[in-house]
């Protein structure tokens, strides 16, 4: 019996062994190159939000976009709203008159389909377009007395969606008119 | 030249007679999650082929040596492995496929055609037969998701692998490519393919 028992034990270790090896192996392989894909996903993304913006620097809450001529453009600043499934990570582009120039989400949990379409180029163009035409968009689905339209079906996500462009108008409020004043002489 | 037909057999059985969806019923939790989109289902099922072939492979080579009682475990571990290189690997080379299977492929791991066909057939047969039962199995999983995404897709987004399609983008039936949707084309589907078989079968 204990022969038996040793044997059964020592194949499961065999077995584990190869698998953590292979693992490792893997994850050596592959780390440098998913660290560069993210790194690449997030730059156009930023830049994306913020197309004013040729270089970036990240302070804080803040990432800081500058101009060819190294005076300020904007901001880019993430948010991490509460969607229907999780956490929505989006980024949020403002220039420097706290105007919207651009929303990116980079990850999502959202139905297939239905809230997933938060990441789309239809729902994007007609958040920018109406918030374009209305000086002081009240950022709220329409369905709670926004100007925002939701999505149709997704009415969490597009919840979502305004909640964090809320909360990045706040962090912009707190943080960034801060820094133009103080770097204001320069541009 | 009859080993070779049996080989055969090995492949194309998984597409239609012991389809895994459809007949053996099996993996239907990915089934009804990734079917709402075309695109989805066709990376879905190629990766699950994936990972069936490399899966059946190592599970037929270590058949014979396998202790009875940690057989299962033994098993889930070489799964486990072979769907988290995937993982990694997709997330490397493939961002694009990573960005809309991102949350699905770890779940590969629990999708149960794999372990299925490792218990059911790697386990009792040759490597060589256990890959074409991979490979066929994979492809018999991967046309089954994209029949039933094209109907949920087509019919509850008016859109095929991403593109709008006229007449059906107008006025979508969004039920489809909700969880609901996604049983009714699967029931539909079952019964056609019976009627199907069984035509013939019960006449006087």
């Amino acid at each position: 019996m204990p022969k038996q028992m040793l044997k059964t034990a020592l194949f499961l270790f065999i077995v584990s062994s190869v698998s953590g090896l292979l693992l490792a192996l893997t994850e050596q392989i592959t780390a440098p190159a998913i660290i560069a894909i993210n790194e690449k996903i997030e730059m156009q993304a930023r830049s994306q939000v913020l197309p004013q913006a040729k270089t970036f620097k990240t302070e804080n809450q803040l990432t800081i976009g500058y101009k060819e001529d190294n005076s300020l453009a904007g901001f880019v600043i993430a948010v991490k709203p509460k969607g229907y499934a999780a956490e929505l990570n989006m980024l949020v582009g403002l220039n420097l008159n706290g105007k919207i120039t651009g929303t990116k989400i980079l990850a999502h949990s959202e139905t297939p389909g239905l809230g997933a379409k938060i990441t789309g180029e239809e729902f994007h163009n007609k958040f920018m377009k109406s918030i374009e035409k209305n000086e002081k968009p009240n950022f709220k689905v329409t369905k709670d007395g926004g100007d925002i339209d939701a999505i149709t079906a997704a009415t969490i996500t597009s919840r979502a969606f305004c909640d964090g462009i809320n909360e990045a108008k706040k962090i912009y409020d707190e943080n960034a008119l801060k820094f133009i004043t103080s770097a204001g002489g320069k541009s | 030249m009859k080993n070779n037909t049996n080989l055969l057999n090995e492949l194309t059985k998984g597409i239609w007679k012991e389809n895994p969806i459809f007949v053996i019923s099996l993996g239907l939790c990915p089934t009804i999650a990734v079917t709402s989109s075309m695109t989805n289902a066709i990376g879905m099922g190629l990766a699950s082929m994936f990972v069936l072939v490399c899966s059946n492979l190592i599970i037929s080579l270590i058949r014979n040596i396998v202790p009875n009682a940690v057989r299962i475990p033994s098993f889930i571990v070489v799964i486990a492995t072979f769907v988290t290189i995937l993982d990694k690997l997709v997330q490397a080379y493939m961002p694009a496929l990573s960005a809309s299977l991102g949350i699905f492929i770890p779940l590969i791991v629990v999708n149960c055609i794999i372990l299925g066909r490792a218990e059911a057939f790697a386990c009792k047969n040759s490597p060589i037969a256990s890959i074409f039962d991979g490979i066929g199995m994979g492809l018999g999983f991967t046309i089954a998701l994209s029949l039933i995404a094209f109907f949920r897709e087509l019919l509850g987004d008016g859109a095929l692998l991403g593109y709008k399609i006229p007449f059906f983008a107008d006025a979508p039936a969004l039920i489809m490519i909700m969880p609901p949707g996604g049983f009714i084309v699967f029931g539909l589907l079952i019964a056609l393919k019976r009627n199907y078989d069984l035509k013939g079968k019960f006449t006087k």
